[in-house]
């Protein structure tokens, strides 16, 4: 199923008991962007991705996902999505491979040794194919929990914070392989994030969200070009927060 | 079926390296396996006091071991079910929930399109192999080694007694170890998660047979079971909390197969209890399983 949006949230509102997390959410994704969601800790942005990779259910509101309601056809929404949460483990016991295997498997693929080379190759990774996860860095983690988001080949990844704990190194390496992920994979990707440093190098699309409401969505060239020539991306955040504190 | 195999599979080679639960495991396979010759060392020291009796003509009493049966060797085996037999399998389940945990796999898999319930029944059954191989091998050990002390093998009818014991033990750990997965699911640490077992277990095997039997504590350590007595007010209450006693009930089931003591009738109550108990703890964990699997685990 081609749907013209990627990710259509309308009017997503989460609530715990007395708080609220998400206040009415309208936001939408074309096909190819790399959408970042930018916000203070706190600001909803893990909610947002909880809701939409089918983590969480929404308090009241719609969501699809490759035009797939996440609440009416769950299956469909995982089938199409990858997810790489913040600070992701695995089982350290394991080698690389035993790690993927299995999550392969979860994932319905029945023989997945040549699709998990195929995808460690992407990654410039095979050679650490049999070595256990706890001899890994941060960075290496990372590098891993892409492999396992797109084992399926998903057209929609879900990146939570996914610099957050890196290295500068770790960082670039990151950054260049969502870059290539989107260029020549052609994948949609929704990161959350609250460094604007990442947004600017990466992203196409922006979004701020600020105490569970979503006070700004518009393109990077389009935010950069509507404020004043001398401001930077941190400027205009912050010129957009404070118009919304007011 | 791809999701019951692959969670079967990758439950067997996480045991296999993790280190936990491995001390555990050696405990109860030692002593499970040397059981017959702690039994049988028992028996000689007996009968060489009661030759020595004997023949200072102090007593004409038959040798109180006289006519035992081959199993009665077993019988240390008994309490070492109830108690390393149980706390291992406490280990292994709430090993088994707490990894996914841990490991934030939890999220990855709930991301998939995966049967919880296909899951939860992979990894208990890997827990159930496991289990099952470790009883194996207790059970080759006491084999040969009531071989090597009688000088001769152990009659068919032995042999099937013996392996229905295993069983019996298997399903008792099983059982217990379902509960460990079940809390290891639920707890929000994961001291709780060992813990809560533990003490659930504790009230089990200690606080609900004292409270019926008036047994000391220590007794309840005795391979054979503790008797509930009482009248009126305190045969009511035997008879309300006698199903909760269940290590005594297994207790009584494996004396029956073992044939330790005949003097003591197994019951239904003891057949009843123990199978509701571990029909209970089986369904009752798969079913949480399902609903509890992704809860966050306070760091």
């Amino acid at each position: 199923m081609t749907s013209e949006l990627a990710i259509s949230a309308k009017h997503i509102t989460k609530r715990y008991d007395d708080k609220t997390a998400l206040n009415d959410l309208t936001l939408s994704v074309n096909h190819g962007e790399i959408f970042g969601l930018l916000g203070h800790n706190g600001a909803g942005k893990t909610t947002t991705v909880s809701i939409l990779t089918t983590l969480t259910t929404p308090t009241s509101g719609e969501a699809t996902i490759n035009g797939f309601d996440i609440q009416s056809k769950p299956k469909q929404v995982r089938q199409s999505i990858g997810y790489l949460p913040e600070s992701v483990q695995f089982y350290e016991y394991l080698t690389v491979f035993e790690n993927l295997d299995y999550l392969a498997k979860l994932s319905g693929l029945k023989n997945p040794r040549n699709r998990i080379l195929e995808v460690l190759e992407f990654l410039e990774f095979e050679e650490h194919l049999n070595e256990r996860i706890s001899t890994f860095s941060k960075g290496m983690k990372q590098r891993v929990g892409i492999g396992q988001a797109i084992l399926h080949s998903p057209q929609v990844l879900f990146l939570d914070e996914p610099t957050s704990g890196l290295d500068p190194e770790g960082v670039i390496q990151l950054r260049e392989l969502i870059t290539l992920l989107n260029h020549e994979l052609g994948m949609t990707i929704f990161m959350n994030t609250h460094l604007l440093s990442e947004v600017t190098k990466l992203c196409t699309q922006i979004g701020i969200l600020k105490n569970g409401t979503l006070i700004y969505q518009n393109s990077l060239v389009s935010t950069i070009g509507s404020f004043d020539a001398g401001d930077s991306l941190e400027d205009i955040y912050f010129k957009i927060d404070g118009a919304n504190s007011k | 079926m791809i999701t019951f195999r692959a969670s079967f599979r990758h439950e067997l080679l996480s045991s296999a390296r993790s280190r936990s639960p491995q001390l555990i495991i050696a405990v109860f396979l030692v002593l499970t396996s040397i059981s017959s010759i702690i039994g049988w060392l028992t028996v000689r020291n007996v009968t060489k006091i009661y030759s020595d009796i004997v023949s200072q003509g102090l007593t004409r009493a038959p040798n109180p071991f006289t006519g035992t049966a081959s199993l009665y060797y077993m019988r240390d085996s008994v309490i070492y079910i109830v108690l390393v037999g149980s706390l291992m399998a406490i280990v292994l389940g709430a090993q088994t929930s707490l990894r996914d945990r841990n490991s934030s796999a939890d999220v990855l898999i709930k991301t998939r399109n995966v049967s919880l319930l296909s899951r939860a029944l992979g990894q208990l059954s890997a827990i159930g192999t496991i289990i099952a191989g470790l009883e194996a091998v207790a059970l080759v050990a006491s084999i040969l080694t009531i071989w090597m002390i009688q000088k001769t093998p152990l009659s068919l009818a032995s042999f099937v007694h013996l392996l229905s014991f295993g069983a019996i033990s298997g399903l008792l750990m099983l059982a217990i170890a379902s509960l460990g997965f079940a809390f290891g699911l639920y707890a929000r640490s994961e001291e709780s998660a060992l813990l809560y077992p533990i003490v659930t277990w504790a009230i089990i095997t200690f606080t609900v047979p004292q409270i019926i039997t008036s047994t000391h504590p220590v007794a309840l350590l005795n391979p054979t079971p503790a008797i509930a007595t009482g009248t009126g007010l305190a045969q009511s209450m035997v008879n309300t909390f006698s199903p909760l006693m269940l290590m005594e009930h297994f207790k009584y089931i494996a004396n029956s197969i073992l044939s330790i003591d005949s003097s003591l009738k197994l019951s239904t109550t003891s057949i009843v209890s123990f199978a509701a108990f571990v029909a209970f703890a089986l369904t009752g964990s798969i079913s949480i399983s399902a609903k509890a699997f992704g809860r966050k685990l306070n760091v």
